[in-house]
């Protein structure tokens, strides 16, 4: 029976429906499973179904982020939960596009599938400066820094970023990760990046390698 | 007939020819260069060409045409974007890096207001979209959208002459409600699910425009209506928002050009594949372009001009990341040759990047592409790149 409501879950998901998935979460709750199991075999199965169509082209950006939604729904009502049962997430990502550089699909996408993959995120948006990076890492402490730029121009902040927060001393226990589209691993490694994603689907596989 | 002195060839009349699949005297090469490159070569802070029109763009984009002796495409009425009557702009910030502007126009539903943001060294960005509030401000939008007066908008027809061709773009629906809508594209997409009903409205306001607009370019002698649907990328967007919303505003726009014998021509960059497909079988459209290639699309150039070359010209495809920005200059000319290669047998082909190339695009870069349009797209083919395509089985 719960196996059978969590495939529903995970078929909700997929589709986008909300209100459903939030339906079935409540339902699951209130039958008593626990909140990581509806968690990981609930919303992260969903959810890495999702990246795996998506990676495959049989769905697009606008369902991902209905899917990504639904999920987030999910999430709120679960909440309270996995913070009384001390469900921990797998890991904190710092996310932001660079000083100078308003693009934010590539990142919010980021974002969203990493988010749907168990990990916490915290998003500083666009046009963020080296200071407000450092800042961020301070007060969180994440595993990972994503930096994200669009522009030929802006990709150089990412250097001034790296090399920021580097003579501040806060890079020993945080990877950097970067991505964007004028970005390339050449790129990454000659700003001395610690790993280059070309698309979401690639920036969770490098978290998790990095996380492993 | 093939005309063999080049000199008889005009760049429009060249890209006129190919836009109706026909042969000039060579592939004609318009490498996109519509917005950046330009604005660099100025050298000055962008905002003076954004912001103060000092050059306008149009103006700085036709002096690059001199410049790198390419042909030439003017594409700078924008019949969505038209300001008219021209809005209100007051300067709120200025720093070195930036200069922040509010502009606006008075509408009987209210005040339509975007914040815009111009960088010393980048094209501008908007802070704050038109519709922050969809209940307040679409009425506005709509009121706007009906009233606006279209007179004015093919004013710039004489700029580019011989240069190049004339195009006056409109959005497709995409384009439009990324451009307004306040949040960015994220936002923009969700309407679709979240106001279903509001976003019918809205997109049958817009298709009555787009018919006014298309009938007024047309009766202009525009070269042609350049379809501008960046945003309906499937990169950003999906078949069934670009087949309920899109699609119409192509069908229409595409229709009214070929009653009228103008050229339709659509610029989808991205992952666009299936879309080359859905316009091939349901539309007049008559040039598709990017066609961009893996990885940030999905078209391979020798397959669509295998499909779908019998109804469309195709624009494209030398990578502006890989091989523009960061190629050698033998690397564009292999790529530009292989496009060459793939396509242009028999006509119907236009060498350009697979996108918009950006800022710091080398010219060394853009001087390789256009000299290979020159010295390998020549019809007819000579022998050895006949041999060549042989080869490929291009």
């Amino acid at each position: 029976m719960e196996d059978k409501a969590l495939q529903d879950l995970v078929t909700a998901l997929e589709n986008g429906y909300r209100d459903r998935v939030v339906k079935i979460t409540q339902e699951l709750l209130e039958k008593g499973v626990a909140p990581e199991i509806i968690l990981k075999s609930g919303l992260i199965l969903g959810m890495s179904l999702v990246g795996e169509k998506m990676k495959k082209n049989e769905m697009y950006l606008p369902e991902v982020l209905l899917s990504a939604s639904a999920m987030q729904s999910s999430l709120k009502v679960l909440k309270p939960y996995l913070a009384r049962d001390r469900v921990e997430s797998r890991g904190k990502v710092v996310l932001g596009t660079v000083k100078g550089d308003m693009h934010d699909i590539g990142k919010n996408l980021v974002g969203i599938m990493l988010q749907g993959s168990g990990f916490e995120i915290i998003d500083l948006g666009t046009n963020v400066t080296p200071e407000m990076f450092a800042d961020a890492v301070k007060t969180h402490q994440p595993a990972i820094l994503g930096l994200s730029a669009m522009l030929t121009t802006t990709m150089l902040n990412m250097k001034t970023t790296i090399d920021y927060i580097g003579g501040l001393g806060l890079r020993s226990k945080m990877r950097i990760i970067i991505g964007g589209a004028s970005v390339r691993q050449q790129f990454a490694d000659e700003i001395g990046a610690d790993g280059y994603a070309r698309d979401a689907v690639a920036a969770v596989e490098k978290v998790k390698e990095f996380l492993a | 007939m093939i005309m063999r002195n080049s000199s008889e060839w005009t760049p429009r009349k060249r890209i006129l020819t190919a836009m109706r699949r026909g042969m000039a005297d060579r592939v004609p090469v318009i490498p996109d260069i519509s917005n950046m490159v330009p604005a660099r070569l100025t050298r000055k802070p962008f905002w003076d060409v954004y912001l103060h029109d000092d050059p306008p763009l149009d103006e700085a984009y036709i002096n690059a045409v001199k410049h790198y002796g390419m042909d030439g495409w003017y594409i700078y009425d924008n019949a969505t974007m038209h300001e008219e009557p021209r809005w209100n702009r007051k300067i709120l910030n200025k720093t070195d890096e930036e200069i922040r502007v509010e502009h606006w126009i008075d509408t009987p539903h209210g005040r339509l207001e975007q914040l815009i943001s111009y960088p010393v060294n980048d094209p501008p960005w908007t802070i704050r979209g038109i519709i922050r509030n969809f209940k307040e401000d679409v009425p506005k939008l709509l009121w706007y959208m009906k009233h606006k007066p279209l007179e004015t908008l093919c004013r710039h027809r004489w700029k580019i002459g011989e240069l190049g061709v004339y195009g006056v773009a409109i959005e497709t629906f995409m384009g439009f409600w990324v451009w307004v809508r306040d949040g960015g594209s994220m936002q923009a997409i969700m309407d679709f699910f979240e106001q279903p009903e509001m976003m019918k409205e809205i997109h049958q306001v817009y298709l009555e425009f787009v018919e006014r607009a298309a009938n007024h370019i047309v009766h202009e002698k525009s070269d042609e209506i350049l379809l501008a649907g960046s945003a309906s990328s499937l990169s950003l967007s999906s078949p069934s928002i670009y087949r309920e919303y899109d699609l119409p505003v192509v069908k229409l726009v595409s229709s009214i050009c070929r009653k009228a014998g103008v050229i339709a021509h659509q610029h989808t960059c991205g992952r666009s594949d299936m879309i080359v497909e859905i316009n091939y079988h349901e539309t007049d459209v008559n040039v598709m372009e990017p066609l961009e290639r893996p990885p940030g699309g999905d078209v391979n150039l020798a397959d669509v001009k295998q499909k779908f070359g019998d109804k469309f010209c195709l624009k494209g495809n030398v990578n502006t990341f890989e091989t523009m920005l960061n190629g050698s200059p033998k690397d564009v000319e292999e790529e530009a040759k292989a496009c060459i290669d793939a396509a242009a047998s028999g006509g119907g082909f236009i060498l350009s990047t697979g996108d918009q190339c950006g800022r710091d695009t080398p010219d060394d870069n853009l001087f390789a592409l256009i000299e290979a349009a020159k010295m390998y797209g020549r019809y007819p083919p000579d022998k050895q790149t006949r041999e060549r395509v042989g080869e490929h089985g291009g």
